[in-house]
């Protein structure tokens, strides 16, 4: 059975819960192709390399979620980052833990007249997580 | 969280306010990050290197003779430095989060004419000497002498110093020379001390910036000393604490 989104899912960023700041997170992990073809290949062939972590987050701009993110994003601070996603009743909670090893790459503010002031964040997660 | 909507928000270019012919402010940081990944890593690892910070508008091409407008404003600093940019976000609050770019410069203008809208205007502001983050101290026409209201930048207290940046946005009377005091105390109700004081001759309008050293107490405001002469001043006031606000 799926499970939606809210609820389910929370965020903490240097020991501050910033889940009900925000309306997406998303968590990648890409895996570094490495080239392998060989003149005797039939098609193009390539090896697993390392992977590689990166966090998205977006939501509605407030100044309690500015006062967290704004500051680290002028320094690169490297902050714990916590992941969590699913439920204790429903499938069971996933914990992925980097321990001082995430900082922003980028953060934007924008603010149209027509629309809300949004937010969105992009922070880079070094090494592998410990899953829990 | 309730959402906020776009019109608290406010693109400041030094004594101009240019949020009434701006549709969209966008502020972005970015910080670069380099690949530290070793033979020991069971998964890429970088660090971070520095930050850039832009701010982008898109607005309109509703007035350009007055000294103020978008366009004027912008094409009088394409390329030249010097200026300072704020945008401002959450500004239903006084002691709203404001994003500086300092001694920035005009870096992209864009008009588009389109025959059947429409004549818009985009602009982005170059990085110049590095964003500061900082908050609203003050958002008045000050018609006394007196204090503005006190902002707490919370704890810990910085103890770095930082900049503070005053827009003299309008003038009116006959103004000799004025000056603006930027006060600190550890509490919102004790004695206050100063921090730096903006001298503003005559004519006023303009930008200034003062940096100060050191330990900076939690509570801070804008005190006019002095208003020279005029009958009123606009101003803005943006005080950057180190290692506090972002600055």
């Amino acid at each position: 059975m799926a499970q939606k989104g809210a609820g389910n899912a929370t965020c903490t960023y240097n020991s501050q819960n910033i889940t009900q700041y925000l309306n997406t997170n998303t968590v990648t992990n890409t895996i570094a192709e490495l080239e392998a073809t060989v003149l005797t290949s039939t098609a193009e062939e390539s090896i697993a390399g390392l992977g590689s972590y990166e966090l998205t987050l977006e939501g509605d701009w407030s100044k309690p979620i500015d006062d967290i993110l704004g500051p680290d994003s002028l320094t690169g601070a490297l902050r714990t980052v916590v992941l969590t996603y699913g439920s204790v009743g429903t499938g069971g909670v996933v914990t992925y833990t980097w321990t001082t090893k995430g900082f922003l790459t980028a953060y934007d503010i924008n603010a149209t007249a027509t629309d809300k002031i949004v937010l969105s964040a992009t922070l880079r997660l070094n090494g592998a997580p410990v899953r829990s | 969280m309730a959402a906020i909507k776009g019109t608290n928000a406010k693109i400041l270019v030094d004594e101009f306010d240019l949020s009434c012919e701006t549709a969209t402010v966008q502020m972005t940081n970015a910080i670069s990050e380099e690949d530290v990944t070793t033979l020991c890593s069971t998964a890429a690892e970088y660090t971070p290197i520095l930050a850039s910070m832009s701010i982008n508008e898109d607005g309109y091409m509703s007035n350009t003779v007055t000294p103020g407008s978008f366009e004027k404003v912008l094409y009088d600093r394409m390329g030249v430095e010097g200026s300072y940019v704020a945008a401002l976000f959450g500004t239903q609050d006084l002691d709203c989060p404001a994003y500086i770019l300092d001694n920035t410069f005009g870096a992209t203008m864009e008009i588009a004419a389109p025959a059947l809208s429409v004549i818009t205007l985009n602009g982005t502001w170059g990085q110049g000497k590095g964003g500061r983050r900082g908050k609203r101290v003050a958002d008045a026409t000050i018609t006394a002498t007196g204090n503005q209201t006190a902002v707490d930048f919370g704890l810990p207290a910085g103890i770095n110093g930082g900049e503070a940046y005053l827009f003299v946005q309008a003038v009116t009377g006959t103004l000799t020379s004025a000056s603006f005091v930027v006060q600190q105390c550890a509490t919102v109700g004790g004695t206050y001390t100063t921090l730096g004081t903006f001298t503003v001759p005559a004519p006023g309008v303009g930008k200034y910036k003062i940096t100060f050293a050191g330990a900076v107490n939690q509570f801070i405001r804008l005190n006019a000393a002095s208003i020279g002469g005029a009958t009123g001043i606009k101003v803005v006031c943006i005080v950057c604490i180190k290692g506090v606000t972002g600055s």
